[in-house]
């Protein structure tokens, strides 16, 4: 054991460090926001140089929940690995599994069912309106604002039953295969998502009741945080945070994949790029969702749900794909590389939340402490994604 | 193949015309003709015969709807006349060793030294504004075994491109950082999971495991089970033959303590 | 109109008064929370909980074990000649499931042949603690067989 410490200590030696600690001002301070923090939203390590109350440099450290799934997923065949891509955004399982799917099946080539297309859709945009629940949850009692809290997590729990319904499980859902659905919908899921679907509506109505015109939550949100069009793109960033900046990007709509052609949807946009236009930009969303789900709801075709012996195919070697979709964090896509074998030979996810991060310093330099917990909730971070 | 074989074949051959041969006689040389042409047409409506059955079941297949026929596997193309890949080949020449496609994504791959320069020709001149993802992988029988692979998409017009630079343990490859700052974050993990180290980065350092790390987990020869952790470092708490039937995982960790020292012969 | 409005908002605090109306309105609905232990929340019928297992109807095909993503299916067969009909049967010897790496996902339930399934994991059971550390922690096949649904944490308090 005593090697490997040795060896372990040669690589210090070295790696080097590249990011200067040791410039401080006179009047400038370390401030070490630390992995275990209730507001970092998971184990977040910020490395802040405050003067006083003021950010001068923000520096984040990641990998506290890093598991190797990259690696996890070379050892399995194709549909064994959706389990391990539920658990990278914890909070979205499905849309993890809608870009882990879609991308095996572009690279073998199979083609999706109808049924099995809505099906998908109608789950991940139930995953949407549950991330945004669990996003305005969290953001609102970061700022201070405990009330919606309870009742965002009250209506998350009706969508979690209705997941439970249909796949078994609440939050790790394991709900797609590629090549179609495991599962077809049990009897009365249908009913009972149209229930909460009305209902739904009049509950985002009682959140913005309290948030959107509140003067607290106003000085608080407006001016925070500010991310122009041109640093978005710069640094890639996707999902809310790019269209509450006012460029109109949206892989739904851009380049359509399963049925999201057939359905119609506005994608909201804002313009000032500041915490309070991304969680106008997040509310409107929750509501377009609904407004898809109806509509699904409604064209729900009958007919199979797998296509043609999908389990038994086999990636093409030297094949390549990158499949992303809009998850309610940005694009969440897959690089899969095959090789000639039922296991994949390479297989990395590009993590919204990860790309999305690196701009924190940027979005953070000149805020006040408390503003940081204002923008790391609006960057709408999990780390289990930052992580993997 | 002569018609004479029993019509116990698999279905690709002729269907079962069974041949009714006239009994043995002694064959003159225009009965053996007239058998010759005989047995020509046979052959000859067999194979359309044949034909007509492999389009009739074409055609049956392509009725059924997408996902019942079987997977057609998409292959790599060759896209040398892509208008995109024509210009850049005009621009840099030889730094664009190949241009190919694969499922209708254009992949072109560059030369290891020109990667800045032709990142910031597709950023300024093709509106590539975007870096979607930058990754790595390992193809270890190669002799240049890491692989950097850049995604790109352009606003302007809706499309995305691969770039792909190839290099070895030692060869670092030129940053694409001041090209588009979302790939800091990007090279650092490939730096960490790979040990390919980017020339001109503003922070090379480890990003998703701690800075002493030994070793760099993605690549092909690192064990999944690890080499600081679990049996190799506590032998004792893991049996020989723990695992599963199919011979993967480190087994499982037994409640009970390590085993005395004077049992072991020479531990 | 729009001046004196916003006046009278800034002034009067309205827009904080609708929040609280907002409030005030829900604390005299009714409430969503279950009192476990008194109460217990019923999951649905598809939920993956603790598995459990019928040697009677498994046939020793392996498929779960194999199709398990992380490996921790345990199976060992032996073929032994029946008594009764002298014919040739498998038997099992062990079939262990590592419950702490168990991700209750499916998979294994899903590659069961036969029907109704020999392993199944809808046996809505969730509470799975237990009060001593190694209990529970890895199932052999005498346990999954017999596994008790629903432990009562109430009695237990009471003895």
């Amino acid at each position: 054991m005593s090697d490997a410490i040795r060896s372990a200590n040669d690589t210090v030696a070295n790696n080097t460090v590249a990011h200067d600690d040791s410039v401080f001002g006179a009047e400038e301070m370390e401030l070490n926001f630390g992995p275990q923090h209730p507001s970092t939203h998971g184990v977040l390590r910020l490395k802040l140089k405050v003067d006083g109350e003021r950010i001068v440099d923000c520096y984040p450290i990641i990998g506290y929940l890093h598991r190797g799934t990259e690696k996890l997923f070379e050892l399995n065949p194709f549909f064994q690995n959706v389990p391990h891509t539920d658990r990278m955004d914890y909070v979205a399982a499905a849309t993890n599994n809608l870009a882990y799917v879609g991308a095996v099946e572009k690279l073998i080539g199979l083609t999706v069912p109808p049924r099995a297309s809505y099906i998908r859709v109608l789950l991940c945009e139930l995953q949407r309106i549950s991330s945004h629940l669990l996003w305005l949850a969290t953001h609102a009692i970061d700022i201070g604002a405990m009330t919606p809290f309870f009742y965002c997590f009250r209506e998350r729990e009706l969508v979690l039953d209705l997941f439970e319904q249909y796949c078994g499980a609440r939050l790790t859902l394991n709900c797609m295969r590629p090549g179609g659905q495991p599962f077809d919908l049990p009897h009365g899921w249908v009913d009972t998502c149209r229930e909460f679907l009305e209902l739904f509506p009049a509950k985002i109505d009682e959140y913005e009741n309290l948030l959107t015109n509140n003067r607290i939550w106003k000085k608080r949100t407006i001016g925070i945080g500010v991310l122009s069009p041109e640093v978005a793109v710069e640094y890639g960033i996707t999902g809310p945070m790019l269209r509450a900046s006012g460029i109109d990007f949206d892989l739904r709509k851009a380049m359509p994949y399963e049925i999201y052609d057939q359905v119609d949807f506005e994608v909201p946009l804002a313009e000032n790029g500041d915490t309070y236009d991304r969680y106008l930009v997040r509310m409107e969303e929750m509501r377009q969702a609904t407004r898809i789900l109806e509509q699904c709801l409604d064209q729900l075709p009958e007919g199979a749900l797998m296509a043609k012996k999908a389990r038994v195919l086999k990636a093409p070697k030297g094949g390549e794909v990158y499949h992303g979709i809009e998850g309610p964090k940005g694009e969440i896509g897959f690089y899969i590389v095959g090789d000639g074998k039922p296991i994949p030979h390479r297989c990395h996810v590009r993590a919204p939340s990860f790309i999305n991060l690196q701009s924190l310093p940027e979005l953070v330099s000149n805020h006040m402490i408390a503003d940081l917990v204002a923008i790391i909730g609006t960057t709408d971070i999990v780390l289990g994604e930052v992580d993997r | 193949m002569s018609d004479r074989e029993p019509p116990s074949k698999p279905p690709s051959e002729a269907p079962a015309e069974t041949p009714t041969e006239p009994t043995a006689s002694v064959p003159s040389a225009e009965e053996e003709a007239a058998k010759k042409a005989e047995a020509a047409a046979k052959a000859k409506a067999a194979a359309e015969a044949k034909a007509v059955a492999v389009a009739k079941k074409a055609a049956i297949e392509a009725a059924k709807p997408p996902w019942e026929r079987d997977a057609v596997t998409p292959t790599w193309e060759e896209a040398g006349e892509d208008p995109l890949a024509v210009a850049m080949a005009t621009k840099f020449g030889e730094a664009i060793l190949s241009a190919r496609s694969y499922a209708g994504d254009l992949t072109l791959e560059v030369e290891l030294g020109s990667i800045a320069k032709v990142a910031a020709e597709f950023k300024a001149r093709h509106g590539f504004t975007f870096l979607v993802d930058l990754c790595g992988a390992d193809y270890p029988d190669r002799e240049k075994r890491f692989d950097v692979v850049y995604q790109l998409h352009s606003f302007t017009s809706g499309r995305r491109i691969r770039l792909r630079v190839t290099t070895d343990e030692e060869t670092p490859v030129p940053t694409v950082c001041e090209v588009w700052k979302a790939a800091n974050w990007c090279e650092r993990e490939v730096y960490d999971m790979y040990g390919v180290r980017f020339e001109g980065h503003p922070d090379m350092t480890r990003i998703l495991l701690w800075e002493g790390f030994n070793g760099h987990p993605l690549r092909k020869d690192f064990p999944v089970e690890g080499i600081d952790t679990g049996a190799a470092i506590y032998p004792e708490y893991y049996e020989d033959e723990a695992g599963p039937i199919t011979g993967t995982g480190t087994g499982w960790m037994q409640p009970k303590p390590p085993v005395e020292a004077d049992e072991e012969a020479g531990e | 109109m729009s001046a004196v409005k916003r006046f009278l908002d800034r002034i009067m605090l309205l827009d904080l008064f609708t929040g609280l109306g907002v409030t005030a309105k829900n604390m005299f609905k009714k409430k969503h929370t279950v009192q476990y232990p008194e109460e217990r929340w019923e999951p649905a019928d598809r939920f993956r909980g603790m598995f459990r297992l019928d040697e009677d109807r498994c046939i020793k095909c392996t498929l779960c074990a194999r199709d398990c993503p992380i490996d921790i299916i345990y199976i060992d067969w032996h073929s032994e000649k029946n008594e009764v009909t002298g014919k040739k049967q498998k038997l099992l010897t062990r079939f262990d499931i590592d419950v702490q790496r168990c991700m209750f996902c499916g998979l294994c339930e899903e590659a069961c042949p036969t029907e109704p399934k020999s392993i199944w994991l809808t046996s809505k059971s969730y509470e799975l603690a237990s009060y001593d550390r190694w209990s529970n922690l890895y199932v052999d096949m005498d346990d999954l067989m017999d596994w008790k649904i629903r432990p009562d944490y109430t009695d237990e308090e009471i003895r």
